[in-house]
């Protein structure tokens, strides 16, 4: 399911530990890969246990199900993750205030918030257009890697309704880009995770969950000011996020039923063997055939 | 730390439990060692896992333990000794014979439909004092195709109806995790010949992968698509430059005002 013009390898994210703790982080990483995905909050509470000394790094590596809290400042809904968060307050995109309030905490530099504002104004509308009712926040910040260098994240969160039957869904996009100066343009690269949860356990199917990570990379012009940023983040988010949906469209309900059929072999395995015997029986006619 | 380990180690997906366990050993260190065995063989009897023997498949099964790490295959005649933690048959034993009538009668049918329905899987019929207990533990690997599946049936005939559940889980993990959950429960049918254990079975079988099937449609149809549209309403991708610059507009306009 992967986009030919997306890299396809996913380098795990940069932390700060070596030797042993690289060990131990790759292995906690392998059991988010392996782990029902339902249960990822609560294995991350695990990892932190186990390896404290690596909490920080299983809670910026580890894409967890998002939160939502309602500015208490605009009455605005916005997304609680790790990218807002200090201590245990989290910063409002509308507001730039924590909730709690908090001492000493770290705001985004002046011109980043500018970014962030523009950017949350432009991703509600995408929001809108794609998701009716979502909620989305874009977060800015200053990864401090090079000169002119900047981070930003857009993340979406949208609550399905239950349908005829159907317990609720839900889905949540979380998009982190960082973008560098390189020559007379400015490369955009693009993680992207979905985090998808529907079900219908009247049917028996308990659970259909998971996340689906994709990177992309693009070197694009801009001139001064934000606006030339926000257009070219807006446009890789919306590419992504449509091919990713068409990977979990496909994954989600075709191949699904597909590996059931694998499981159990519906059409029974008398039936197989038949079909291979005639079709081997006709490939020896036709040998007999051609032979004269 | 030992209960952290078995709430982790008991969240695998069946076929890859041996990979859980190898990053729990990781995590936890060395002194979770003493307990792992112990673990493993909770799982893999929870389970129903099938270690390969030979040209073989044996089902680890509660109902099938008879001593410390041995178990009966009586499809395929044999006791044998397990090591739980490397999935390995240690030391294998003819399984005498059962001679009860009726007991013989539901395995052969059982193992009849197997061959249709599970060709590659590992099936036992045990036969226990006060019932016969069924058990299918299908598994299949893909890791070409990047997907693992398994599926676990067990079903209990006694007082002449049979009962039971199918628990599967379809594990995608190309680009990430994503896990699809089967839980369905038979309720008590009555059956009192093993014809019709057999074909209650099979009824229940059917239906069951067959609703799961048109839940995935359902889904797809009505609940992922109410999600996230395909394309916004005007079937168009969006003009950015166009909603930035509409913006810009609304900005000026507000402070104009």
């Amino acid at each position: 399911m992967c986009c030919q013009h997306f890299i396809e390898l996913q380098t795990p994210k940069p932390h700060q530990t070596h030797n042993m703790s690289d060990a131990q982080y790759e292995a906690g990483l392998d059991l988010v890969r392996r782990l029902a995905p339902t249960k990822i909050p609560e294995l991350v509470g695990h990892l932190c246990s186990l390896c404290p000394d690596l909490t920080d790094d299983w809670l910026t590596s580890i894409d967890q199900p998002l939160q939502v809290k309602r500015c208490a400042q605009t009455g605005r809904d916005f997304i609680l993750c790790d990218y807002n968060r200090d201590a245990d307050s989290y910063r409002s995109p509308f507001s730039n205030e924590y909730e709690p309030p908090l001492e000493d905490a770290v705001l985004p530099p002046d011109n980043l918030r500018q970014l962030e504002a523009e950017a949350n104004d432009i991703f509600a509308t995408f929001t809108k257009l794609y998701y009716e009712s979502g909620v989305c926040s874009v977060y800015a910040w200053d990864p401090a890697t090079e000169d002119g260098a900047f981070a930003m994240g857009v993340f979406i969160h949208k609550v399905g309704e239950g349908h005829r039957g159907l317990d609720q869904g839900v889905w949540d996009s979380i998009h982190v880009f960082e973008v560098v100066p390189e020559g007379d343009k400015f490369a955009y690269r693009l993680t992207t995770t979905v985090l998808l949860s529907m079900n219908a356990s009247g049917t028996g199917l308990k659970t259909l969950a998971g996340s689906y990570t994709q990177q992309a990379e693009n070197n694009l012009k801009a001139g001064s000011g934000w606006h030339d940023h926000v257009v070219n983040m807006g446009k890789m988010v919306e590419t992504m996020e449509n091919q990713m949906r068409n990977s979990l469209q496909s994954v989600y309900f075709g191949k699904a039923k597909d590996v059931l059929g694998e499981l159990r072999d519906a059409a029974g395995a008398s039936q197989t063997q038949r079909m291979a015997a005639l079709q081997s029986s006709l490939a020896a006619q036709l040998k007999a055939r051609n032979a004269m | 730390m030992e209960q952290r380990a078995r709430t982790l180690i008991m969240l695998a997906p069946p076929t890859e439990v041996e990979s859980v366990v190898k990053d729990i050993r990781q995590l936890a260190g060395s002194e979770i060692s003493s307990v792992l065995p112990e673990i493993c063989k909770e799982y893999n009897e929870k389970h129903c896992v099938a270690f390969a023997h030979e040209d073989k498949q044996v089902v680890i099964s509660e109902y099938a333990s008879v001593g410390e790490n041995e178990y009966i295959c009586p499809r395929e005649g044999l006791i044998v000794k397990v090591d739980h933690m490397s999935h390995k048959v240690t030391d294998a034993r003819p399984l005498e014979e059962d001679d009860d009538a009726e007991y013989v009668e539901l395995a052969d049918e059982v193992y009849k439909m197997a061959k249709e329905s599970y060709p590659a899987a590992a099936v036992a019929v045990y036969n226990l004092e006060d019932k016969k207990v069924i058990v299918v533990s299908s598994d299949k690997i893909s890791a070409k195709n990047f997907y693992t599946g398994s599926l676990r049936n067990v079903y209990i005939v006694a007082n002449g109806a049979v009962s039971g559940s199918m628990v599967g889980v379809i594990h995608f993990y190309e680009g990430g995790n994503v896990q699809g959950e089967v839980d369905k429960t038979m309720p008590e049918t009555p059956a009192p010949t093993p014809t019709e254990v057999v074909r209650a079975i099979r009824r229940f079988e059917e239906t069951s992968i067959s609703t799961v099937g048109s839940a995935l449609t359902d889904i797809n149809e009505n609940q992922f698509k109410a999600l996230r549209r395909a394309l916004p309403i005007t079937r168009q991708t969006i003009d950015w430059p166009k909603i930035a610059h509409d913006h810009v507009a609304t900005q000026l306009g507000s402070m104009a005002m």
